[in-house]
């Protein structure tokens, strides 16, 4: 959302703008409801692995002959990397998509990709496309002091005990990767924990799960989400709404879409009894509930919603263009569009007495309309 | 935000005029004389006559009933004291049947009569719906003696006990719901507003304005249990054990300082879930031994936050996660600019709640914004899963669901009105592209006489929420004095620790006003009070005006009827010189309007010296002291004595009757 704006209704100087209007959005909302849905119908899966899961010994190092399938790992651009490992820094960044990979490691603009993939350093948390690794190796002739990332003590330890050599460190680090996979009415969610070396880029696979998931409720805009269960642990996951192209003019599509994904990725979810908000911009969001007689957990989907129809905005210079006047102005016109903060509210609660755990899912508005202008 | 009162106000008022020259039609067929009272049961043929639905056995200000394919709803009117009836379907107000006070709630029985709760007579009247509506819509069967200020009923599923609360008197008596005879009773703590018995007829839940508690009545036990309905450390309570930590938000230290107000309302979900659903506001007073700027905390921009406790029918447990307040400043973490432009304020005058089991939702009557608003009613923390919301008419403070035509039925006691609301299609829908179903609005005529503009201005004015000329933080009067009483909270303020006074009947002739009894002045004072919630002022002359000659109108609460033999002797001690309690106490509203220093002060407090609080409805209005620090009559009695007046002399005996009296004051 580097370069977007937004702001409420107001004037606007910009005569563009009215144009916009002209195209319309379009029916692009799908309106969502309340729904109840039976727990049981969530289909079962094994419980996936959570941060506080064991791991396996962490090895001391992998050969540059091992990887994993769909993990890409890459090194920076050999310049960078130079500049970097001769001052004891060493960075891999582990995407989902080979291009992306090969793209970082050759210096060039990253490529999107078709098929999303979330990426993370923890087992529970996966909220990026890519991950980026380092490890730091002190020399006698680095000026440089400390390390790049600074090494808190573990909780309940003393702050002042020291720091272990950074050089003890491994190089090998977690990597946690998910990939749902949708193919008509089958939808799986396969979760990767593998270990990455820093040093040698190799990568070696710890466990592979795939889950099979159910579709609970659509939100606006085509955002999906689906759930899992494995006792009383539901897992949910939230795909992005789809950028609404109705209405829009061919040449403007390419532009519509690239400034809109941006703003339709970036999700969010708080579960009610915590303090965190988590995002993500990788293509989904994943996040458990859980239940128990008397207690249940609710989360809360934040999403923007592309509202159907076009902006209004008053415009000061009323003046109708010419057919062709301004087509070769370098400013690229001003679009817009009108969006909403859409809250999809989950819960999975047991009352004492009730026979069986409520799975329920409502949607509602979360803040008045706003406009954004691209 | 901030509505026009003065709209609907000049309305009532000018259809009362116009009424009075025969320019408009009053309510149909109004009988000229009381009904006849021909015995409890059933006189008219079910048959022919108007047979209710969406029976609740939970009572409200609005009740539907069929009579052939039209739906009828039957809205308590507390302004004219009388019961209308309204065609739901065609829109048109049917006719009225007077009744013989100031009517609380009322409730269908399955067998088609209706009760009718009144408050100031200490009464509930039974009357049966008539085939003929537009003419006499109802047919007076009888009277059932109650308590003080009977207010809310209910009755078990099989209807055999009827239940009868009663908000000034806090009791719940229990009736053979087949000869209405009395049963036996229990007494509850302060205000209680909304009942409600569990499906297996085991349990009664009640709701209170205030205190902080939900009361279960056990039926069989009649023993009481009361449940905290906010975030306290487990263990703090001798009452039912209060939700874990755990289960609050993380922001606990916030969370666990707020209390539990504004407990108007109920509703319970249906089968498969077992839930009883607490409408209510999370009140955060403020450090009380500190000073601050205001009234409460002034640091936070929530003072009150709007909630929905969630119980278990079963076992009475609060639903963990529920009391957790709602996420509004939490979205400022997403938006893309800093601040957070809502669609909608809190509803923090809870007033009624409906179940519309088709989509799980629970419906809110919101006074103050005016608004129905939707929840997913098995959300684990309701108030953080709002649907959508309906603008109705002014002082909401009944709702109704008929569940075949998918609407409810909301009645608004300010503006007369009675909406009509569809509760079908999506929730989340873009208004501006998607025709609505309009809420359909039926406006009753004015009350005879009507009120005067300045009462009626005053009124809405009292109860409007979120509007910041009154309140930075969306508090309106009514936030503090529910019902025109008192929110039996103590409230950190620049000069200490302060109760919040009751207003209801002790307003005139009481000055000076406060605590601290600075301002002669009741405009003024309101002026003051209104600075201290950090209000932008800009009220007008006349608008300060209204909301006083509101102040001044309040209802106060009815009599207590009490036969208390102890009664005369208590009044003998109480003004005695022995005791001394009416050289202070004095006069009709027992006070001297003078201050005096009871040794009261607190290291808060900047002054010692205090307002002699006028003694009037001083039974049911604990906790006592301008710092609330007795928690019942007998401590205030004890414990304060030769700080002011002398007790200590008194026997048991002697200070049961000196209580005996002042709860008849």
């Amino acid at each position: 959302m580097t370069d977007m704006r937004t702001s409420i209704r107001k004037k606007v100087v910009l005569p563009i703008v009215c144009a916009i209007a002209f195209f319309g959005i379009g029916a692009g909302v799908q309106l969502a409801s309340a729904d109840a849905i039976g727990y049981e119908s969530v289909p079962e899966a094994a419980s996936v692995p959570s941060a506080g899961s064991a791991l396996p010994p962490i090895p001391s190092s992998i050969p540059s002959t091992e990887s994993v399938p769909g993990l890409y790992v890459a090194a920076q651009s050999s310049a960078a990397r130079k500049s970097n490992e001769a001052r004891g820094y060493y960075y891999a960044t582990v995407f989902g998509n080979e291009a992306q990979a090969k793209a970082l490691t050759a210096g060039k603009p990253m490529p999107s990709a078709a098929v999303r993939v979330c990426m993370g350093q923890s087992r529970d948390s996966a909220s990026d496309v890519s991950v980026r690794l380092s490890h730091y190796i002190p020399s006698p002739s680095s000026s440089v002091k400390k390390p790049p990332v600074p090494v808190r003590p573990p909780m309940g330890k003393s702050a002042a005990r020291p720091i272990p050599p950074a050089a003890k460190r491994p190089s090998v680090r977690l990597v946690h990767m998910e990939k749902l996979n949708v193919e008509g009415a089958t939808v799986t969610l396969d979760v990767t924990d593998s270990w990455v070396d820093v040093l040698t880029l190799g990568a070696r696979q710890i466990s592979k799960w795939s889950v099979p998931m159910k579709k609970i409720s659509t939100g606006p805009n085509q955002l999906e989400v689906f759930a899992a269960r494995s006792g009383k642990t539901m897992q949910v996951l939230v795909r992005p709404p789809s950028v609404p192209l109705d209405g829009v003019p061919e040449k403007e599509k390419k532009r519509y879409t690239d400034e809109l994904e941006s703003v339709a990725n970036h999700i969010g979810v708080r579960r009610a009894d915590s303090a965190g908000f988590d995002t993500a911009d990788c293509g989904h969001l994943r996040f458990t509930l859980e239940y128990d007689k008397g207690s249940g957990q609710m989360a809360t989907i934040v999403s923007t919603a592309f509202l159907p129809g076009g902006v209004d905005d008053e415009v000061d210079d009323p003046k109708p263009q010419e057919p062709g006047e301004g087509e070769d102005e370098a400013e690229p016109r001003q679009l817009a569009i009108r969006t909403r903060l859409a809250l999809g509210n989950i819960s999975l609660t047991q009352a004492p007495s009730e026979k069986d755990p409520m799975l329920s899912v409502s949607w509602g508005w979360g803040t008045k309309e706003l406009i954004v202008r691209f | 935000m901030r509505k026009s009162a003065f709209g609907f106000v000049v309305v009532i008022a000018a259809a009362a005029s116009a009424q009075a020259c025969g320019g408009a039609a009053p309510i149909a067929n109004v009988p000229k004389v009381a009904p006849k009272v021909a015995g409890c049961g059933r006189a008219l043929d079910p048959a022919t006559t108007p047979k209710p639905i969406a029976v609740t056995h939970m009572s409200a200000t609005v009740a539907l009933a069929k009579l052939g394919s039209r739906t009828l709803a039957y809205v308590a009117d507390e302004d004219s004291h009388a019961v209308h009836v309204v065609d739901v379907d065609s829109g048109k107000a049917l006719g009225s049947t007077p009744v013989a006070g100031r009517p609380g709630q009322l409730m269908f029985l399955a067998d088609g009569r209706l009760l009718v709760a009144l408050r100031d007579k200490g009464q509930v009247a039974v009357l049966e719906p008539t085939a003929t509506p537009e003419k006499e819509p109802l047919d007076a069967r009888c009277t059932i003696a109650a308590d003080t200020e009977p207010l809310t009923l209910a009755t078990t599923p099989d209807d055999a006990t009827l239940f009868v609360a009663h908000a000034w008197g806090h009791k719940l008596v229990a009736y053979d719901g087949k000869t209405l005879a009395r049963q036996w009773d229990v007494s509850l703590a302060r205000e209680p507003r909304q009942i409600v018995v569990s499906d297996d007829g085991k349990k009664v839940f009640v709701a209170h304005a205030v205190g902080g508690k939900a009361s279960i009545v056990e039926v069989e036990s009649r023993r009481i249990l009361g449940v905290v309905l906010h975030a306290v450390d487990q263990g703090n309570s001798n009452d039912k054990p209060s939700p874990k930590r755990r289960n609050v938000a993380a922001d606990s230290v916030d969370t666990l300082r707020r209390q539990s107000c504004q407990g108007f309302a109920l509703a319970k979900t249906e089968a498969p879930a077992t839930r009883v659903l607490f409408p209510q506001v999370l009140v955060d007073p403020g450090d009380t031994t500190q000073k601050t700027e205001g009234y409460g905390r002034s640091d936070i921009d929530q003072t009150e936050v709007a909630n929905v406790a969630v119980l278990d029918q079963a076992s009475a447990e609060v639903m963990a996660g529920s009391l957790n307040g709602p996420d509004a400043q939490e979205l400022r973490q997403f938006q893309t600019t800093d601040r957070v432009d809502h669609d909608h304020s809190e509803c923090l005058l809870p007033r009624a709640a409906a179940y519309y089991k088709k989509t799980q939702t629970l419906l809110v009557a919101c006074m103050g914004i005016d608004e129905l608003v939707a929840f997913d009613a098995l959300a684990a923390s309701p108030s953080r899963a709002e649907k959508r919301r309906w603008s109705v008419a002014s002082g909401p403070n009944g709702v109704a669901v008929d569940a075949d035509k998918e609407r409810a039925i909301v009645w608004s006691q300010f503006e007369r009105v009675v909406d009509v609301v569809s509760l079908g299609g999506p929730d989340l829908v873009d208004a501006k592209t998607t025709k609505l179903p309009p809420v359909v609005r039926i406006a009753l005529a004015a009350p005879t006489p009507a009120p005067s503009i300045a009462l009626a201005l005053g009124r809405v004015l009292f109860h409007t929420t979120s509007d910041d000329r009154i309140s930075h933080d969306g508090r309106a009067c009514a936030s503090c004095h529910p019902d025109g009483r008192d929110d039996a909270l103590t409230w950190a303020t620049p000069n200490g620790p302060r109760r919040s006074i009751m207003l209801a009947g002790r307003v005139d002739d009481t000055a000076p006003f406060s605590w601290t009894g600075t301002e002669h002045d009741l405009k003024e004072h309101v002026g003051i009070t209104f600075d201290r919630l950090k209000g932008l002022g800009g009220l007008k002359g006349m608008e300060l005006e209204a909301i006083s000659t509101y102040v001044r109108a309040l209802t106060p609460p009815p009599a207590v009827v009490s036969n208390d033999p102890r009664i005369a002797h208590g009044a003998e001690i109480f003004t005695s010189a022995a005791t001394a309690c009416s050289s202070c106490h004095t006069g009709p509203l027992f006070t001297d309007n003078k201050h005096h220093d009871v040794q009261s002060k607190t290291e808060g407090d900047k002054t010692g010296s205090f307002n002699t609080p006028s003694l009037r409805f001083v039974s049911a209005r604990a906790p006592y002291f301008h710092d609330g620090r007795y928690a019942t009559l007998r401590d205030l009695l004890t414990a304060a004595d030769r700080k002011m007046g002398h007790t200590q002399q008194l026997s048991t005996d002697d200070l049961e009757a000196l209580e005996a009296y002042l709860r008849t004051l």
